[in-house]
């Protein structure tokens, strides 16, 4: 979920539009923009957004890899 | 959703399943997803059926409320009888049943049972009703155990005098380990589960890889998440290598969360710990610790329980051991479902039969 307001340990994220508050106490220093993953509360995890990429454009060169064969 | 939608893939997750093909030969590999998370995203997205049927996947003993022992309902429904007292829960708790009542018909009787979303909702009913004993009912695995610990220690700073935490916290490695030694189910690999592992960092399977030669990775909860860890699982074994590999890199990592670490230390010790189904695992669970004795319900609101029951017909026992399904239950479907179930794991989200009755297609 993105975090889009902080305040102390406390914080805003957002996911589809609904926002909720969660207690940041577990992830600080954390900073708006960032990705968390939430639970029962607490933010337990702030997402590492250079691995999420690396796995999202390996899933697209396999993606594609697919395609190519499909169109021989 | 940013890092939700790239992780669902249509082309990519007919290529994992290719590779998974492929590389597995038609040879009959047993997977056990540890993680109630785990199930759900699976049947979810009907991966059983994207699999060759020489790929088996097993659920285990990963859903919080499924695994919580008869005993405990017993005691929470105990407490809550009193009228002094405010029991405060994740929402399904209150259906499973216990030996002889709910949370839920005692809630119809008059106790005062409330669902919470978060432990700290818990200790804002405490603040709320200075005049009221609050009793968090605390069950969950390595991921939910810091925020509970997170709430004491807050209700410590806070001097909270009426509030308090019935647990029933449970870790994840010795009951895989238990699994292993019982030795009722052929096990090739865990699936090990993403959240547990953000917690308390990938190492914690270690010794099972190493000990048991059983290939362990930590899966993310999206379907090329979950494609990608079995496919994984396969190239190990295909190798013939076991080793704990990690797959939710943007999420897990080796060290895991010092802070929530650092929490679980000073607010719990290592304790055994009774599953349904399994009895009691040396070494795999977690207990609110002396120094904050006067937040442990158990010690502060001492009963005397009679010796819990189980409804002979509720097979949850073995499925949470793997050793059957949903299906090979005489109640599954007919007397137990949703609306009205029979044993804990149809009425967790996150349950085995829950799951099956929701997503049911031939598995």
């Amino acid at each position: 979920m993105k975090l889009v307001e902080v305040t102390g340990t406390t914080g805003v994220v957002e996911i589809s539009g609904v926002r909720r508050t969660t207690d940041l106490s577990l992830v600080a220093p954390v900073e708006p923009g960032q990705y968390v993953i939430v639970h029962a509360g607490f933010a337990i995890a702030v997402t590492d957004e250079e691995e999420a990429r690396k796995s999202i454009e390996l899933f697209e060169e396999m993606a594609r890899g697919l395609e190519i064969e499909g169109e021989k | 959703m940013k890092y939700i939608e790239e992780f669902r893939n249509h082309a990519a997750a007919q290529a994992l399943v290719r590779e998974i093909h492929r590389i597995s030969g038609g040879r009959r590999i047993r997977i056990m997803e540890v993680c109630g998370g785990h199930t759900m995203a699976i049947f979810k997205y009907g991966l059983p059926g994207l699999l060759p049927a020489n790929i088996e996947l097993i659920s285990g003993p990963g859903c919080p409320v499924c695994v919580t022992s008869n005993s405990f309902i017993d005691h929470a429904i105990e407490l809550a009888k009193d009228r002094g007292t405010l029991i405060a829960t994740f929402g399904d708790l209150i259906r499973v049943p216990g030996s002889s009542s709910s949370l839920q018909k005692e809630r119809g009787e008059g106790a005062d049972v409330r669902i919470c979303y978060s432990p700290l909702d818990a200790l804002e009913l405490a603040k709320q009703h200075p005049d009221r004993n609050v009793v968090f009912l605390g069950v969950g695995f390595e991921t939910t155990a810091p925020t509970a610990a997170a709430t004491i220690h807050r209700a410590a700073e806070q001097g909270r005098a009426n509030f308090s935490m019935l647990t029933a916290f449970k870790t994840m490695p010795n009951a895989m380990k238990a699994l292993l030694d019982g030795g009722e189910v052929a096990l090739d690999a865990f699936l090990c589960p993403g959240h547990v592992s953000v917690i308390t960092g990938t190492g914690i399977y270690e010794f099972i890889a190493r000990e048991y030669r059983t290939p362990c990775v930590v899966s993310g909860f999206e379907p090329l998440d979950l494609l990608q860890s079995i496919l994984k699982i396969i190239e190990q074994i295909a190798a013939g290598l076991a080793k704990v590999e990690n797959q939710y890199t943007r999420a897990a990592t080796l060290p895991g969360n010092p802070a929530a670490q650092k929490l679980l230390k000073e607010v719990f010790h290592e304790s055994d710990a009774d599953w349904r189904g399994i009895g009691t695992i040396p070494r795999s669970g977690l207990e609110i610790s002396d120094e904050y004795a006067r937040f442990d319900a158990r010690k502060v609101f001492p009963v005397k329980l009679k010796p819990s029951r189980e409804n002979p017909a509720c097979i949850c026992g073995s499925i949470m051991r793997g050793a059957k399904r949903p299906l090979d239950c005489p109640l599954f479907s007919k007397v137990c479902t949703p609306e009205s179930p029979k044993g804990a794991c149809m009425v967790s989200d996150e349950g085995s039969c829950a799951t099956y009755y929701k997503y049911r297609r031939t598995p």
